[in-house]
C-alpha cells in the first residue's frame, strides 16, 4: 500500500473515532516511518481534544513518547514538542528538553541574534563579515 | 446544534470554511485563536497544491435549531 493511501485528510482526523485513528495513524508510522507527519496527526487530535472532545486525552501517549524519546528528532518535532509537555514526567520532560535543545543550538541561536543586532547598529561591521557579493568580486578583477 | 465555524484562507488566497460540531464553550476567544493557529501552523493539509488552513480569519459560534414540522408514522 502506498503512502498515499494511508494518509488521513481532515475530515478523517476531525470525525473518526479515537480507537479508529489511534490504529490508523500506528499503521501510518508503521509503515512510512515518516515521524513527523505522524507528529502533525497527533498534533491535529490535541486540537480536537482541547476543542472539546474529551475521549481524545492523551492519544497515541505510547507512540509519542516513542518517537520523542527513542528516535531522532526532526525539525519539526522539536517545533511541535511544548504542545506534548503533559505526554512526559517532569523529570523526563527536563531530559528531553536538554537533549533536543541542546547548549550548542541555543549558542548558535544567541550568535545570530547579536549579529542581526550588530548589523542594526553598525551595519558596516555586519557587512565585513559576510561574504563578498558577485558585484565586489567583479570590481576587483 | 452548537458548531464552531472557521474561516481560512487557503495558500491560494480561497477561502475555507471548516467547522467543529459541539465545541467547549469553556475557553476563551484567545485560547481558540491559539489552537485554530495550530490547525494551520501544523501545514498538514494540501489540495491542488495549496495549504488548506494556511491561515485563519476568524471564527463564530453557530447555534443550529431543529424545528420537527411532521413526521409520518411508520
Amino acid at each position: 500500500m502506498k503512502g498515499q493511501d494511508l494518509a488521513l485528510d481532515h475530515r478523517q482526523l476531525f470525525s473518526l473515532k479515537p480507537e479508529t485513528l489511534e490504529e490508523r495513524i500506528t499503521w501510518f508510522y508503521q509503515l512510512t516511518q515518516n515521524s513527523t507527519v505522524t507528529i502533525k496527526y497527533i498534533l491535529t487530535l490535541r486540537v480536537r481534544y482541547q476543542l472539546g472532545a474529551q475521549e481524545f486525552a492523551y492519544i497515541l501517549k505510547d507512540l509519542v513518547r516513542y518517537l520523542f524519546l527513542n528516535t531522532k528528532a526532526t525539525r519539526t518535532m522539536k517545533r511541535f514538542l511544548h504542545y506534548f509537555k503533559d505526554y512526559f514526567l517532569d523529570l523526563e520532560w527536563k531530559t528531553l528538553s536538554l537533549k533536543l535543545f541542546s547548549v550548542r543550538s541555543f549558542g548558535e541561536k544567541a550568535a545570530s541574534i547579536v549579529h542581526s543586532l550588530i548589523s542594526l547598529v553598525c551595519p558596516e561591521e555586519a557587512t565585513e563579515s559576510s561574504p563578498p557579493s558577485l558585484d565586489r568580486t567583479k570590481s576587483t578583477q | 446544534m452548537l458548531k464552531l465555524v472557521a474561516n481560512f484562507k487557503t495558500s491560494a488566497g480561497k477561502s475555507q470554511t471548516w467547522s467543529f460540531d459541539n465545541p467547549t464553550t469553556t475557553k476563551s476567544s484567545t485560547e481558540i485563536e491559539d489552537l485554530l493557529d495550530r490547525l494551520s501552523n501544523v501545514k498538514l493539509f494540501q489540495k491542488d497544491g495549496a495549504w488548506l488552513f494556511n491561515t485563519v480569519d476568524g471564527a463564530n459560534y453557530v447555534e443550529t435549531t431543529e424545528t420537527e414540522i411532521f413526521k409520518k408514522k411508520a
